[in-house]
């Protein structure tokens, strides 16, 4: 069943229709999700508030978009939004840590663990240096392979200011490879 | 187009990377790479750094992705726990809503009534609305105020004659009682613990009093026997039906009623039955009193945005404004028994005391009776005139000796324009609502 059709029924409360659009939804979701958070538990979680987002939403979507890019975009606050909770967290812990000493070195990401090649190493804690504002982009462009235009819907800001941070970002990693030529 | 220098053969390379260059950049960016190896340098580093962010994001993320995402379950729970709160916000949200708008209709009716009685809806006492007794307002003419004297010391010549019906209101609930004119003796018409009894009006061969009472709930009229036996109630209906007046040939009696939402000046037979609206206006109409051979009703009304006495046909027609004095507020008409005179009570706009009028009946003449000033010296009002047979007295009520509950007094009215001499108290342990047997 096309996407339209489907989304008409939703909104006309069809239960068996909204079933069909979270179960094809919901792959690419979970994959974006995952590319931002990289944690498998919290990026099951914000996909499915994103997916409940988009329902309780549908009225408000007006095809400007496609259906995947508005669902994207509403991902992207959903996980924007868990982003900031977690620094928050973070910045706490550390806080914390700091006061009663209690930390020591505090563990990586799992991640980060697995990565055995150097030079992937360097790249990722590279594209994990890149503020969210210029790392979204990349993710978007090299993960999703969203066009230009794509992902200035998803992130709601012009074209020009992706291409922007894009080659600023591009700009960035790239002196990795100045700095280690191998 | 001009050969390009390094930072914009850089421009161009980011540019490319995102398909954002045109056909003659592109022609532009080849013959600058063709000749400049450092930027061909930069343009293999952004290659490699693109494809190598594609490998690293795919390595740390697609082994994830491979496993069977199923959200379905979760979701569909967490959908219709979402659908349920909706549903029940919704309700919520309905009875909120009826609930609001009962209430603003509650308020509505509350401020009309305010307006239009001068106290809350609700309060089935119809007792005129008065301002307490305040220290603050001095007499308005002391040296016009008459002399009370007790019943007792009434002058032998022209003695007052006669029974009045009045509203003893020195229990908590009004009572009817039938009062001596000269002063002496005070009879319970019934007992009724229970209610209100209020508004008496005699028939006009003095045989039965038509009474409201709040026996059954809400005002209603009723009719009883001289006697204090066989009430009969006459209106049942949610409105508040008040102010009876008994009509000169004994058949009908004229009273109001807010059951339109505004009180209106209606007709009945004396059984109840075949009930006309006279008044017909988006205000208050109150105290009707028939003219001694039947042909006119006056009453008082707001409609002109003050209090007025009119004057209309017994059918209704032609209200006619008797009083013509925006400067006051007119109220409680009584037609003289000889046709002569309507008393009424009336307040000065400037003033807060209401003072007992006479004009003629076509009203003209004008004239005060009264200038309220309590035994203390203060100003208190003079309410509910009511003539005695002989057209020669008028009895009314007032807080002037007893601030709390009222009592009856008599004045001697010659005519329109005699100066009163005699003002006489009645009663000493409260009384209201005075109606002298024809």
């Amino acid at each position: 069943m096309e996407t339209a059709r489907l989304i008409t029924l939703c909104k006309e409360g069809d239960v068996s229709a909204v079933e069909i659009l979270v179960s094809k939804y919901q792959k690419p979701t979970y994959r974006l999700a995952l590319s931002i958070l990289e944690d498998p538990f919290e990026a099951d979680e914000a996909a499915q508030d994103a997916l409940l987002a988009a329902l309780g939403a549908l009225d408000s979507y007006r095809g400007e978009a496609s259906f995947n890019t508005w669902l994207h975009t509403i991902t992207v606050n959903v996980c924007r939004s868990r982003l900031r909770k977690r620094q928050t967290w973070d910045r706490l812990k550390n806080t914390l840590q700091a006061i009663f000493r209690t930390g020591g070195e505090i563990p990586p990401p799992p991640e980060e663990v697995v990565i055995h090649d150097e030079s992937d190493a360097t790249l990722w804690r590279e594209v994990h240096m890149l503020d969210e504002k210029h790392r979204l982009p990349v993710i978007l462009r090299y993960y999703h392979d969203c066009s230009i235009a794509e992902i200035a819907q998803i992130l709601n800001v012009n074209e020009g200011t992706i291409h922007s941070r894009l080659s600023i970002a591009r700009d960035r990693l790239r002196s990795i490879l100045e700095a280690n030529p191998s | 187009m001009n050969p390009l220098n390094h930072t914009q053969a850089h421009h161009y390379l980011q540019a490319a990377a995102d398909n954002w260059l045109e056909a003659s950049e592109r022609t532009a960016l080849d013959e600058h790479l063709a000749d400049c190896d450092a930027c061909r340098l930069y343009a293999e580093q952004i290659g490699v750094i693109e494809g190598n962010l594609r490998k690293l994001f795919h390595k740390q993320w697609d082994p994830y992705n491979a496993r069977n995402i199923n959200l379905l379950p979760a979701v569909r729970v967490r959908y219709h726990k979402k659908l349920w709160r909706k549903q029940i916000f919704s309700y919520v949200n309905t009875l909120a809503t009826i609930g609001l708008v009962v209430g603003l209709i509650l308020m509505l009716n509350w401020f009309i009534s305010t307006r239009q009685t001068g106290q809350p809806a609700g309060n089935l006492t119809p007792t005129p609305s008065i301002p307490a007794p305040t220290p603050a307002r001095p007499t308005p003419t002391a040296s016009a105020t008459l002399p009370v004297q007790p019943a007792e010391n009434l002058p032998v010549d022209g003695n007052p004659a006669g029974t009045l019906a009045i509203v003893s209101s020195a229990q908590e609930l009004g009572d009817l009682y039938l009062i001596n004119a000269g002063g002496n003796g005070q009879t319970k018409l019934f007992d009724d613990q229970r209610s209100l009894s209020l508004y008496p009006s005699w028939s006009p061969d003095g045989s039965k009093l038509a009474f409201v009472s709040t026996r059954d709930g809400n005002s209603e009229i009723y009719t009883i026997h001289a006697s204090g036996t066989e009430p009969v109630r006459l209106t049942n209906n949610l409105a508040e039906d008040t102010d009876p007046c008994w009509s000169p040939d004994g058949k009908h009696i004229a009273f109001v009623s807010d059951r339109t939402g505004y009180r209106e000046v209606y007709v009945m037979d004396t059984s109840g039955s075949n009930v006309i609206q006279l008044t017909h206006t988006q205000a208050a109409n109150t105290h009707p009193t028939w003219s001694p051979e039947g042909a006119f009703i006056a009453f008082a009304t707001n409609r002109d945005g003050y209090w007025q006495i009119y004057r209309m046909n017994a059918d209704g027609s032609e209200p006619t404004n008797l009083s013509n004095n925006p400067t006051s507020d007119d109220r409680e008409p009584a037609w003289s028994p000889d046709g002569q005179l309507i008393a009424f009570a009336s307040q000065q706009v400037k003033l807060q005391v209401q003072e007992i009028y006479v004009m003629n009946a076509d009203g003209s003449g004008r004239a005060r009776l009264t200038v309220s000033a309590s035994s203390q010296g203060q100003p208190a009002s003079d309410y509910s005139p009511t003539w005695s047979p002989d057209s020669h007295w008028i009895a009314f009520w007032s807080y002037r000796d007893n601030p709390v509950y009222g009592d009856i007094y008599i004045i001697r009215v010659d005519n329109a324009v005699a100066t009163p001499t005699t003002i006489i108290r009645l009663t000493t342990e409260g009384g209201s609502q005075p109606a002298w047997k024809p």
